[in-house]
């Protein structure tokens, strides 16, 4: 009953330790990918196979080692680059770049670490930048062509990265600006610019004025010249309707008009006026007697 | 598997001899139990988890993306499902150009100047502050693309942010994107910008690009606000103008109407007079035209006698020989005494 109890205790100790055996073995032969990770398996550090899909895979427990890389996005920001463009001008370029580990076997052959693939990046977003910058304008770099030239860019980059496992999905310009002293320059040329416009518009405001100013004297003056016109027409109406009156009275009786104006004419311009008269004549006939 | 090894000894109990019982207990069956219970415990634990309001979990199971679960509790396969949780609901909010340093009131600001300088189509330069707002809108995607470490992905976010409205800004003049161009940058950077972060599949969603000032640098400014008065002034000496004209016309227009009503009334004048002269000369006819001679008399005396005091009438003698002799400097002297007969 001993021997058989103690027996079955060895016997439940070495099942116990096979089990153990078995899932240390079973857990290391299996590994998980996750959506955002992607691995070289490496059997004595050599790479064996590369793994890019998401999901549980097989391994050879101890002797394979699983190396994993993200699979996310990787930003890359660049120093400004001092460049020269075509037409001689200078700017400068802040890039950032955004990658991603898109062969992950190469990219453990050849870089390993996404700080290495940063610093590769240096030099090859740096030589892209000045290729696109030298080709082009100020112009089209930055407006008219500026997402070509970003495109180009993305492009050149890209033929130096593919070869380590690094793709380059974006070249950004995050900043392109002017070298200080050309932003002074810029000042100066826009304060002299805006001072022109200052000075064009006060011309414009007195040219405004004049014209409204002179526009209004001028109706003033035709109105007016409008009006007299038409007073002095009336008037020559009524003179002309007096005349027709007068003329169609004193027609029919000319000596009773006239003698009658006559009296008018004395009564308005004999007052005041010495008139040497001859006794026996006119008014004056019966002062010396009636004959 | 392996806890349904250890079980197997247990479910035997009924079947063995009652004393053994205890002294399994004692040794082996008691650990089995132990490490059955915990097993079981620990499964438990993690079949289930909870998702917060305003947020969503991305599941995982074996590594792939297995599902995304809305609010709420939900069941999932011990150790072979991992749940990432993202908030979906929150709005967050870059600020370019400057950042509130104190929310206030007052809000306090600072300014970064390198952020808000930037070139125009005119090779010029503008300062632009301005607010990115998103949301992540598709969490799986975020989870698995977006650089992980939220110091990373809001690099990333405002890197290509920068890009993305530099790009747009430069593509028109100074006095575009001052006046008139503020409506159109901010939609077209919204645009632009949503589809850089599609093409990179982030899973995030651009809530509202808002430029907040837009302003001409510092050193410009001076100048700027020059054209301002300028423009002022414009604005002034064409209303004192208009005014000059509103006022100078109706008092044209008055005038006019004076001239118009004197000359009416001239006429007027003229035609009364001239009618009443012609009844005068119409009402003498009758008489005249009995006794010419006796009603012209009679007419003349009658304004004589009317004009004679008026008159200096002097009366002189002829002696025949044609020379007539008076005394000119008294009858001069006479007449200023009120008219002498």
């Amino acid at each position: 009953m001993n021997v058989q109890s103690l027996g079955q205790a060895v016997r439940n100790a070495v099942l116990l330790v096979v089990l153990v055996a078995l899932v240390a073995v079973g857990i290391g032969s299996f590994y998980v990918i996750r959506a955002d990770q992607q691995a070289v398996v490496l059997r004595f550090g050599k790479v064996v196979r590369s793994v890019r899909d998401p999901g549980l895979y097989l391994k050879m427990p101890f002797a394979d080692v699983v190396e994993r890389f993200t699979k996310r996005l990787v930003e890359y920001d660049a120093d400004p680059v001092a460049v020269v463009t075509s037409d001689k001008k200078n700017l400068v370029f802040d890039s950032v770049a955004v990658f991603r580990i898109a062969d992950p076997d190469a990219f453990y052959r050849r870089i390993r670490t996404v700080e290495g693939a940063q610093q590769r990046l240096d030099d090859s977003v740096y030589a892209a930048v000045r290729i696109v910058a030298g080709k082009s304008t100020f112009d089209e770099l930055v407006f008219s062509r500026r997402g070509d030239s970003l495109v180009e860019a993305t492009r050149i980059t890209n033929d130096q990265t593919s070869a380590y496992g690094v793709e380059v999905l974006k070249v950004a310009f995050k900043r392109v600006f002017l070298p200080q002293e050309n932003e002074e320059a810029v000042y100066r040329s826009m304060i002299a610019e805006r001072s022109r416009i200052a000075a064009q518009l006060r011309a414009e405001g007195r040219s405004i004025a004049a014209r409204l100013r002179s526009k209004a004297q001028r109706d003033y003056t035709e109105i007016l010249a409008a009006a007299q016109k038409q007073a002095e027409e009336t008037r020559g109406q009524g003179d002309a309707e007096a005349q027709r009156i007068i003329a169609d009275a004193a027609g029919q009786n000319p000596d009773l008009y006239l003698f009658l104006r006559t009296l008018e004419f004395y009564k308005e311009n004999l007052p005041e006026t010495p008139v040497f008269l001859k006794p026996g004549e006119g008014i004056l006939r019966y002062l010396k007697g009636a004959e | 598997m392996s806890e349904w090894e250890f079980y197997e000894p247990s479910r035997e109990e009924p079947s063995g001899p009652k004393h053994r019982i205890p002294r399994m207990f004692q040794s082996g069956k008691m650990v089995t139990l132990l490490l059955f219970v915990l097993l079981v415990g620990v499964a438990a634990y993690s079949s289930y988890y909870i998702v917060p309001a305003g947020t969503r979990g991305v599941v995982f199971r074996l590594g792939k993306v297995h599902t995304v679960a809305d609010q709420g509790l939900h069941f999932k396969v011990p150790f072979l499902d991992s749940v990432v949780q993202v908030n979906t609901e929150r709005i967050r909010r870059y600020e370019f150009g400057y950042r509130t340093v104190n929310v206030g009131p007052p809000a306090q600001y600072r300014d970064v100047p390198a952020e808000s300088k930037m070139l125009t189509s005119d090779n010029k330069i503008v300062e632009i502050d301005w607010v990115l707002q998103f949301q992540i809108s598709d969490p799986a995607a975020f989870v698995v693309h977006v650089p992980s470490g939220e110091d990373r992905w809001e690099k990333l976010i405002r890197d290509l942010g920068e890009s993305s409205l530099r790009k747009i800004v430069a593509s028109r003049d100074l006095d575009t994107v001052l006046t008139v161009g503020k409506e159109e940058i901010q939609t077209e950077t919204r645009v632009t910008f949503q589809k850089l972060l599609e093409e990179l599949e982030t899973g995030i969603r651009i809530v509202a690009v808002q430029l907040q000032d837009v302003t001409p640098p510092v050193a410009v400014q001076a100048s700027f606000s020059e054209v301002n008065s300028a423009r002022a002034e414009r604005e002034r000496l064409q209303l004192e103008a208009e005014q000059f004209a509103n006022e100078l016309i109706p008092q044209a227009q008055g005038e006019a109407q004076r001239l118009l009503n004197e000359s009416e009334g001239y006429k007027f004048r003229r035609v009364q007079v001239a009618q009443g002269e012609a009844a005068r000369i119409e009402a003498l006819r009758e008489a005249y035209m009995r006794n010419p001679n006796l009603l012209l008399q009679s007419l003349w005396i009658e304004n004589m006698r009317e004009l004679w005091p008026k008159l200096k009438t002097v009366i002189v003698e002829d002696f025949g020989n044609g020379v007539m002799l008076f005394p000119l400097d008294k009858l001069l002297d006479a007449g200023k005494g009120g008219g002498g007969r």
